[in-house]
């Protein structure tokens, strides 16, 4: 499979490199608002997905990482809010070991993701990939592959520059 | 086909599931705060002692009724199952108490009460032995001590246990009339008077007919006793004692007793009732 040439810091403009990293700080931002409802945070990085991945791929990349990133742990918050919410409220809810495990497990898991999320800002800052595990191999073939439809396009492109 | 990062994603999953189980396993080795395991057996005991001897029995409304019939009947039947309870670390004493209610509770140690009413409601010595049976598991499990530590919190329970406050004990003898178990718990005590029913060679269908009899009776009684309050949801109890299946050698061994005359005795009017000193 092909893959797109990848930008170097120096082919950046501050602009792309600014957007890059604003795919991450949109989900500190968000996670202010969105700490008692976790999908907040996934619907912000939605939104900010949508509105910068044309920009550039380097964006794009960063963008999408950032959003399929956020849906696991969303979900998982979600369903750690969900349980938490049905122990307080219900009888036949309790607490138990399994509980807690997945109560820890979340707690690591969070702060890893917020500890990553700087990283990848500051990279995406600096004009550099950053890969997160699986996320980023993903986000990279999405976001990097040579599609027909790049070549269709350079095919059918009817601007060319003179011959000098 | 190969699948992006299908590798990576293995891993990570690996590693949550193993964080999973490591802190499943690391919760086991705190004590929990308000756990029953931090209140001993022995402690049980002497709050049990405490509650029944200075409070129960020490209020003037308590009526156990003695008659030998009827303590004969619950001895036999309270033998039964006791024999086949297996190892157990209370001291089971099962009173019947002198009341129109339909109603029975655990006082800690393994002290069970039976109310009179109760009895006058059942229409065989198997359906009283389905009570007991459950009210044995509340103890066995430790409810009762469960929910006093949940509705007092352990340092009262401790300040009673190791001989401060005894002004607290009327108060802990309420908590434990007056509150309910929740429905995993009822669930628990059901589930082990079935299993204690069917080792004790009898009928595990007793429960169900005792159940189902209680649920007609709600509609008709103002007096809604506790037993009824408690036990919410009493079709799916039925259900689950319908649905339980003895043991493959379960053998059903009918108690020989004469029923009818041991619920005449309670209704008698001369009906020995003292209060035990």
């Amino acid at each position: 499979m092909n893959y797109h040439e990848l930008p170097q810091p120096e082919d950046l403009s501050k602009k792309e490199k600014e957007d890059a990293m604003g795919a991450y700080m949109m989900m500190f931002a968000a996670v202010a608002v969105g700490l008692p409802l976790p999908i907040i945070n996934l619907i912000a990085a939605v939104i900010y997905y949508f509105v910068n991945r044309n920009v550039s791929r380097f964006v794009h990349f960063h963008a999408l990482q950032a959003l399929i990133s956020s849906i696991p742990l969303t979900l998982m918050n979600g369903v750690g809010l969900f349980w938490g919410i049905r122990i307080l409220f219900s009888e036949d809810w309790h607490v138990s070991q399994v509980f807690y495990g997945y109560l820890g497990t979340l707690i690591i898991l969070n702060i890893s993701y917020y500890i990553m999320g700087i990283l990848a800002a500051v990279k995406a800052y600096k004009g550099r990939m950053f890969y997160y595990w699986f996320f980023g191999q993903l986000s990279y073939h999405y976001v990097f592959q040579v599609r027909e439809t790049d070549t269709m396009e350079k095919k059918s492109s009817v601007n060319r520059p003179p011959q000098l | 086909m190969k699948i992006v990062g299908l590798k990576q994603l293995l891993i990570l999953a690996g590693v949550v599931v193993s964080l999973w189980l490591v802190f499943y396993f690391v919760s086991a080795q705190f004590p929990k705060e308000n756990s029953v395991e931090l209140i001993s057996i022995e402690q049980e005991e002497k709050l049990g002692r405490l509650l029944v001897d200075d409070v129960l029995l020490k209020d003037p409304k308590t009526k156990i009724l003695n008659n030998e019939t009827l303590d004969s009947a619950m001895r036999i039947i309270q033998k039964r199952l006791l024999n086949n309870i297996g190892p157990t670390e209370y001291q089971y004493s099962i009173r019947v108490l002198e009341s129109s209610e339909i109603n029975a509770f655990t006082m800690p140690g393994g002290n069970i009460f039976v109310f009179s009413g109760l009895i006058n409601q059942t229409e065989s010595p198997e359906e009283l032995a389905a009570v007991l049976a459950h009210e044995i598991g509340h103890a066995e499990k430790r409810h009762v001590v469960g929910r006093l530590v949940k509705e007092l919190g352990i340092t009262i329970l401790f300040s009673v246990v190791t001989g401060g406050d005894a002004v607290l004990l009327p108060e802990i003898s309420r908590t434990i009339t007056s509150t309910v178990f929740d429905r995993q718990q009822e669930k628990e005590a059901d589930d082990f008077a079935l299993d204690l029913l069917s080792k004790s060679n009898i009928n595990p269908k007793a429960m169900a007919s005792f159940f189902r009899k209680i649920d007609a009776i709600t509609g008709k009684m103002d007096n809604l006793s506790e037993l009824i309050a408690t036990h919410p949801n009493n079709n799916s109890r039925i259900k689950n004692a319908l649905e339980y299946k003895p043991a493959k050698e379960f053998k059903e061994i009918a108690f020989d007793l004469n029923w009818a005359r041991v619920k005449e005795t309670i209704s008698a009017e001369n009906t020995m009732v003292t209060k035990e000193e």
